[in-house]
């Protein structure tokens, strides 16, 4: 018998190496086990960590001592995000959907790396003959966005580069700051934990929303006596270990914080010489909060007066050692998630705590060179976390982006680049690039982006496992995991900034490639050859870090470098140099830009949206052990949290007849129904609202382990209310009431489901 | 390479190499030279000697539509929008686990017999069609008891534990029979057969 093809294995020409190795088991030395430097990816915190690998597997992965984010330890997810690694459903070769299937279908065929560039190359050019290159949209999450949010659309020529982190996430703290002090968050929160005394929570999860130094941090100062208070509608796990939790009503936060601004101001509390030194438009603030009293902000907050003013004299009394840290996750009702933002920092402000011990420090990335490579034809303002964003160039040959005129800010909101999908105006978006983005449990209105993506020519997804919106692409590309592959450098900013790189563990244990690799091919073959000079990943980094007198090679042996940073106006000072970036180089509580622009100079309440009768509000936030929808078919993390559950006061559920861990459905206003979920009956919620934990209820079963647990949030947010200054899309306005009747689900245990899988 | 048409009888000694050519020949990402077996009628032929060998019922199949036995080979093993009813990783059958401790038996056991993965292959070790090659490699050295081990420890397990899933889940006409013959088929042939 003889078939063709050729085999895959081959002999050792030389005989059998060493037959003489111990039987398989689970022992082995310490001079089996080689660790790499790498930096996690299972959330954005980018820990520092060392992957243990014994017999071409990640059996361990710990935090170093000298890398600032980890400091020797490392969460849960940390921990248990190996295992996605070794997921039996991750992606493993470039897919090709069939040609006349359905999209969402799922009906692919394998492909060479080559064939799939060149089907995605042939397909940007013909969008781009038709409609323009602005016409292909590139969304991105995770380190690789670099090159496919920003990056590749650069050199491509496309402006509708976005990334969820900004207009879902962070958009309207980036924006409120940059317009108050002239410089972003930079992607890490700058909070002088170490040295502050007072704490004020607002809306901001820490302990569920674990940031693995940042609740070391917190849990520091707590130990250390730092005095806490968490305004939440919810008692969140920050709550349970606070002074005094103000269960404040919802979509109200800015009243609370014009009012406290109004306390510091009229009872002559704040800190004028800091304020005098640092700041312009105090006087127009003082004039414009004294109509906020906290009489006026209780009736509205639900409040106590009498606690407004404590907690402001409380506040006062510790500055400026006393902090209102800026959480990461702002878009929450829409119109005034900017001025909120900005009342936050002008609380702070009025506390003399800015670029001070105790309160906020500066922090600035440090500066590794670029690569060379000719300037590119545009830069795309897909932002990130770390803000920054710069706008297309007046001159551009190119159009502005597609949700330009919708708001004011710069940063592209991704929500805003579903509409040209569909409607084709300004123009028609008929490309799309998914690099890590799950575009079913990120952008709200999720009917909406499945329709979109049946208008367009050409739809690629990068990523790792199937999530559902992955297989709706014409085109997968297998992305190799943090483990596998190098990235681009970590570029810190800290406290002491500070440079991590990222070196593969093992070889991709399928076909699969880094972001670095696939933007390279691509721009070749899209002529923009000329943009990737590089020979490689390693020659590219180790071009990088000689310009810091480092190499790569240096890098491995050490992981992480860290600079002395400026964290506080002092420091700046002793060099006659100044931190704040705004036009007047004064911390601007007035904005003369917003002025002039026809906008509040000064922040200001807008009333909530109220919902219908019956329905309660939609509120969700995080769990410890997951990511976004990110972390939902781990086994480790998945038996650690399983589903999530509705959280509902005890006497509304009273009301409803609902009982703890009863099954129930969700129903929200456009009658979109998600579950079945858990009740959780808690005293630890206000009546008008009821909450969810975020990234559960995913829809594939695929996803084994993930589907079918819990309930989407994003599933349930029909609609958003467009922040008009930052274009954050407020998720918040969404109302839910509980179906009862819902049948238990019965899910098998994870453990049998990870190593049986739903076949069985 | 092609075969030649006419079916001839196998000796028994070679029912093993034969086997896990067939195995390997059929859980390969379809290929050219799948492709070129099919149209020839060698592939055909090399599965009607192996049933008139060991007496298991031969399968009936058909590939008339190519571009469906790519889409269906992808559905039944790499991904599948319902889940991938069969993972073709043996150590997975195994184990439970990927590049769990099965998986590592074989790599050490490969490795005592000289083999390993070559440079162009881009999945796992423990693939059903990897592990089907490396034993051909074997008896082709002369071997036999090597392939054999591979045969019955590696691929047999493999083949109980996902068969039913091809079979039921296959929609091209292809992979269930064959994976039903292949199964019954390795269930017959042991190591004392061989030899």
């Amino acid at each position: 018998m003889a078939l063709g093809g050729s085999a895959q294995a081959q002999l050792f020409p030389d005989g059998f190496p060493n037959p003489f190795r111990a039987p398989p088991g689970k022992w082995f030395t310490k001079d089996d086990v080689t660790t790499s430097y790498n930096y996690c990816e299972i959330c954005f915190w980018k820990c520092g960590i060392q992957a243990s690998v014994q017999g071409g597997k990640v059996r361990k992965v710990d935090g170093y001592e000298s890398n600032p984010k980890s400091r020797g330890m490392l969460c849960p997810r940390g921990q248990g995000g190996v295992a996605t690694t070794y997921d039996p459903d991750r992606l493993k070769k470039p897919l090709i959907r069939v040609e006349g299937s359905e999209r969402g279908s799922g009906q692919y065929r394998e492909a060479s790396w080559d064939e799939a560039y060149d089907y995605i190359a042939e397909k940007m050019n013909q969008i781009k003959f038709e409609h323009g290159s602005e016409s292909v949209a590139f969304f991105g999450h995770g380190t690789g966005d670099a090159w496919f949010a920003s990056y590749l659309p650069g050199a491509w020529g496309s402006p509708n580069a976005a990334k969820p982190s900004v207009s879902l996430c962070t958009g309207p703290r980036e924006t409120a700051s940059q317009y108050t002090f002239g410089r972003g968050i930079s992607g890490h929160e700058q909070i002088d934990w170490d040295e502050t005394d007072y704490i004020v929570l607002i809306g901001h999860h820490i302990g569920e929303d674990t940031h693995n130094t940042q609740l070391q941090d917190f849990a520091l100062a707590l130990k250390r006596g730092a005095k806490l208070v968490v305004v939440d509608p919810r008692f969140s796990v920050a709550a349970s270990k606070a002074n005094d939790w103000l269960p404040i009503k919802p979509a109200t936060d800015t009243a609370l914080l014009l009012a406290w601004a109004n306390v510091l101001v009229e009872e002559g509390l704040y800190d004028a010489e800091y304020v005098d030194k640092y700041t312009v438009g105090f006087e127009q603030l003082a004039a414009h909060v004294a109509q906020y009293t906290p009489e006026w902000a209780a009736e509205i907050t639900e409040i106590p007066a009498d606690t407004i003013r404590r907690i402001a004299r409380e506040m006062a009394a510790h500055a400026p050692r006393a902090v209102l840290p800026v959480n990461r996750h702002t878009v929450w009702y829409g119109p005034d998630d900017m001025h909120r933002m900005r009342s936050l920092y002008i609380v702070n402000v009025l506390l003399g705590n800015y670029g001070m011990p105790g309160g906020y420090y500066f922090c600035d990335a440090p500066v590794v060179e670029a690569y060379p490579h000719p300037a590119l034809p545009l830069s795309p303002a897909s932002g990130g976390c770390g803000g920054g964003s710069t706008d297309v160039v007046t001159d551009s040959p190119f159009r502005p982006a597609a949700d330009r005129g919708k708001f004011f800010g710069t940063a592209t909101a991704v929500q805003e680049l579903i509409e040209p999908m569909l409607t084709g105006e300004p123009y028609p978006i008929k490309g799309l690039f998914s690099y890590g983005v799950n575009l079913f449990h990120s952008i709200p209105m999720v009917e909406r982006t499945k329709q979109a993506l049946k208008e367009l020519d050409l739809y690629v997804a990068i990523d790792i496992l199937p999530m559902e919106h992955v297989m709706w692409a014409d085109v997968i590309l297998p992305e190799s995991t943090y483990l596998e592959r190098y990235d681009d450098l970590l570029l810190q900013a800290y406290k002491t900034p500070f440079i991590s790189a990222r070196f593969p563990a093992h070889p991709p244990l399928y076909d699969t490639r880094g972001a670095f690799d696939m933007a390279k091919q691509l721009g070749e073959r899209l002529g923009l050859g000329e943009y990737f000079p590089w020979e490689n990943v390693e020659e590219y980094l180790d071009r990088r870090l000689s310009s810091i007198g480092s190499s790569l090679e240096a890098l491995k042996d050490q992981g992480t470098i860290v600079r002395r940073g400026r964290p506080y106006f002092a420091d700046w000072e002793r060099l006659n140099r100044n931190p704040i970036g705004t036009p007047s180089g004064k911390i601007e509580i007035y904005s003369e830009r917003f002025a002039e622009a026809g906008l509040d100079p000064l922040p200001v309440f807008v009333p909530p949206i109220e919902g219908p009768s019956g329905m309660y509000r939609l509120l969700y936030g995080r769990s410890p052990v997951h990511t976004f929808a990110r972390t939902h078919n781990n086994p480790i993390l998945m038996e650690a949290h399983g589903e999530n559950g509705v959280w509902i006061s005890t006497s509304e559920a009273a009301g409803l007849g609902i009982r703890h861990n009863e099954y129930v459905y969700l129903e929200n206003q456009d009658g979109v129904r998600e579950g079945p979920v858990r009740a959780y009956v808690t005293e630890r919620i206000r009546n008008d609202c009821v909450y969810l934990v975020h990234g559960f209820g995913h829809k594939t079963p695929l996803m084994r382990i993930a589907n079918g647990r819990g309930a989407s949030d994003n599933y349930l947010q029909t609609r958003y209310d467009l922040d008009p200054v930052s274009g954050g899309a407020g998720l918040r306005n969404n109302w839910v009431k509980l179906v009862k009747g819902a049948p238990d689900p019965q899910h098998p245990p994870v453990a049998w489901l990870a190593r049986e899988g739903s076949r069985a | 390479m092609t075969r030649d048409a006419a079916t001839r009888p196998v000796e028994p000694a070679d029912v093993v190499e034969q086997a896990l050519q067939l195995v390997a020949a059929t859980y390969r990402s379809p290929d050219a030279a799948l492709r070129a077996d099919l149209d020839s009628g060698a592939f055909a032929t090399a599965v009607a000697e192996l049933a008139a060998a060991t007496g298991v019922a031969a399968p009936v199949f058909q590939v008339t539509d190519w571009p469906k036995l790519q889409t269906t080979y992808v559905t039944l093993f790499v991904t599948n929008a319902a889940g991938v009813p069969a993972p073709p990783y043996v150590g997975l059958a195994l184990d439970g686990e990927l590049l769990g401790p099965s998986a590592e038996a074989l790599k050490r056991f490969l490795a005592h017999h000289g083999v390993e993965t070559a440079a162009g292959w881009h999945d796992l070790a423990d693939h059903v069609a990897a592990v089907a090659e490396a034993g051909v490699l074997l008896a082709e050295a002369g071997r036999d008891d090597a392939a054999c081990v591979l045969l019955e420890r590696f691929l047999s397990p493999w083949f109980q534990r996902y068969a039913p899933e091809v079979v039921a889940a296959d929609d091209s006409g292809f992979y269930g029979p064959l994976t039903e013959f292949l199964g019954s088929l390795l269930s017959e042939v042991s190591c004392e057969t061989a030899a």
